[in-house]
């Protein structure tokens, strides 16, 4: 073959590898490549929500909006404390009698008991009394005497809560007094049923924020992970002193910060140790924890914040696969769980980073 | 220059030219970095606030009550409010792309936006 032959092919394949960068590069930058967005802001579960849906075809993006957002206001008429003809609040009026509730009221106060059990009734779903004497971030909160929550504490733990089921129906009985609240759970819950149904109506990536409880389905609009900040106490909302970069996830804080009641200088928060029935004096500003499972996440936050430094440290060594990042009450430190290692990023370098629930048993 | 260089030297600056022409029509929208702040009452965006200087005050009638907002050059804030916890006001102003205040009585919610959105992350659990 001549000389000149071979050059030819030479350049053909030059050409070849041009062609296919052009290609690559224009496919990136085009606009009309790019996955279309629905967004909704809403008022419900008793806070702010927020929701984007990426794919193709506006309608189908909004209608897909429209569908979450009617199911989370069902779902919360079924496990809100706060409206009367709840699920929730049928069973704690029912005291001592056999209430039927929805499956999916049944599904959750079951995983609720499990996970109070799970984690040595620090996180506990009849805390009912006690929420409600102190009224934390609403209308009438207060600090109530000392004999009004010994008593209210009397009426706590799932030892009140009964469940059953019956030929298709499912029911609830409360007794001793207490009274459900599943403001620790719920939200994680109505996470997981609206990512599901995004999968079902085949959405490959959304973000759900129901009041700072964060849950991704598949990865951002451009392809690679989301990057979901961790809240910095005492700064406007939406500043952040980390990142996490997930997909197909849930990451949800329990924080001391949030909503409380301050009386004479002193700040009364909500988070409750349902051993003394007072707001948590926890060794954290704050617990995250990553999981898929919104309603494990949301429930484990919360637990974990209460167990503070010493009770967490030692849950986690009893579960290695969680992943959470702990932010030290008055110090920059954050502490962060083996797990949690490879997506947990320190935005302020001022932060030092520390392990939990490391080495052995 | 042999046949095949000129096919080459054609492709590589048709190539070339045609990524530059991408980069500009991106150009614009990543330059601008104009950020404005958003009042949402009830899930409506109600007011869409350019942040280029000019000092302004809204009041906002929500079915509730009432908001007052102030915006300038950089930032946001409620200034004033008769819902029952204050809790808007106490966030005090916001400046960055993605943060918020909210004031969840009165279902109003004040957020900086800038040109891709919420700023450098897609969202922030609190």
């Amino acid at each position: 073959m001549s000389t000149e032959g071979r050059s030819f092919k030479k350049t053909a394949a030059a050409a070849l590898i041009c062609a296919v960068v052009v290609f690559l590069c224009l496919n990136r930058l085009l606009p009309d490549k790019k996955a279309e967005e629905a967004r909704g802001d809403y008022f419900f579960l008793g806070t702010v929500v927020h929701i984007s849906v990426y794919g193709q075809g506006k309608d189908f993006l909004s209608e897909e909006l429209a569908g979450l957002e009617a199911e989370g206001k069902r779902l919360e008429k079924l496990f809100s404390a706060n409206i009367p003809e709840s699920d929730v609040r049928r069973a704690s009026d029912g005291q001592g009698k056999w209430v039927e509730v929805s499956e999916e009221t049944y599904a959750l106060v079951k995983r609720a008991v499990d996970l109070s059990e799970d984690t040595d009734g620090a996180f506990d779903p009849a805390l009912g009394r006690i929420t409600k004497l102190w009224k934390i971030g609403s209308d009438g909160a207060r600090v109530p005497e000392e004999e009004e929550i010994r008593a209210a504490l009397r009426c706590c733990g799932c030892k009140d809560i009964e469940l059953k089921e019956d030929d298709g129906a499912y029911f609830i009985k409360v007794t001793g007094g207490a009274l459900i609240d599943l403001g620790g759970i719920a939200k994680g819950r109505v996470a997981d049923i609206m990512v599901k149904k995004l999968a079902d109506d085949g959405i490959k990536s959304a973000l759900i924020d129901l009041g700072g409880n964060l849950a991704v389905t598949g990865e951002r609009p451009g392809g690679g992970k989301w990057r979901l900040g961790i809240q910095t106490p005492e700064r406007p909302r939406g500043e952040y002193f980390g990142t996490v970069s997930v997909s197909d996830c849930s990451v949800v804080t329990s924080g001391a910060y949030e909503r409380y009641l301050e009386k004479d200088g002193v700040r009364w928060h909500h988070i409750f140790d349902p051993s003394t029935g007072r707001p948590t004096d926890s060794d954290f500003s704050s617990v995250t924890v990553i999981d898929r499972d919104s309603t494990k996440a949301d429930a484990l936050s919360t637990a974990l914040f209460v167990m503070g430094r010493d009770g967490a440290d030692g849950y986690l060594k009893e579960h290695k696969d969680i992943a959470a990042v702990f932010l030290l009450k008055g110090e920059k430190r954050v502490l962060v769980t083996e797990a949690a290692r490879s997506v947990f990023t320190a935005a302020d370098a001022s932060l030092s980073v520390g392990d939990i629930g490391g080495a052995g048993k | 220059m042999k046949r095949g260089d000129r096919i080459m030297a054609l492709i590589t600056g048709a190539g070339a030219l045609m990524m530059a022409a991408g980069l500009l029509m991106r150009g614009p929208e990543n330059t601008a970095s104009a950020r404005t702040a958003e009042i949402v009452v009830g899930g409506q965006v109600l007011h869409q606030i350019a942040l280029n200087g000019r000092p302004r005050e809204i009041r906002v009638e929500t079915p509730e009550g009432f908001n007052i907002i102030k915006t300038d050059g950089r930032g946001a804030a409620v200034i004033s409010a008769d819902c029952p916890d204050g809790s808007c006001i106490r966030m005090g102003r916001i400046t960055r792309p993605g943060t918020s205040a909210v004031c969840l009585p009165h279902r109003l919610l004040l957020r900086i936006r800038d040109k891709r959105g919420n700023g450098e992350v897609d969202s922030v659990t609190w």
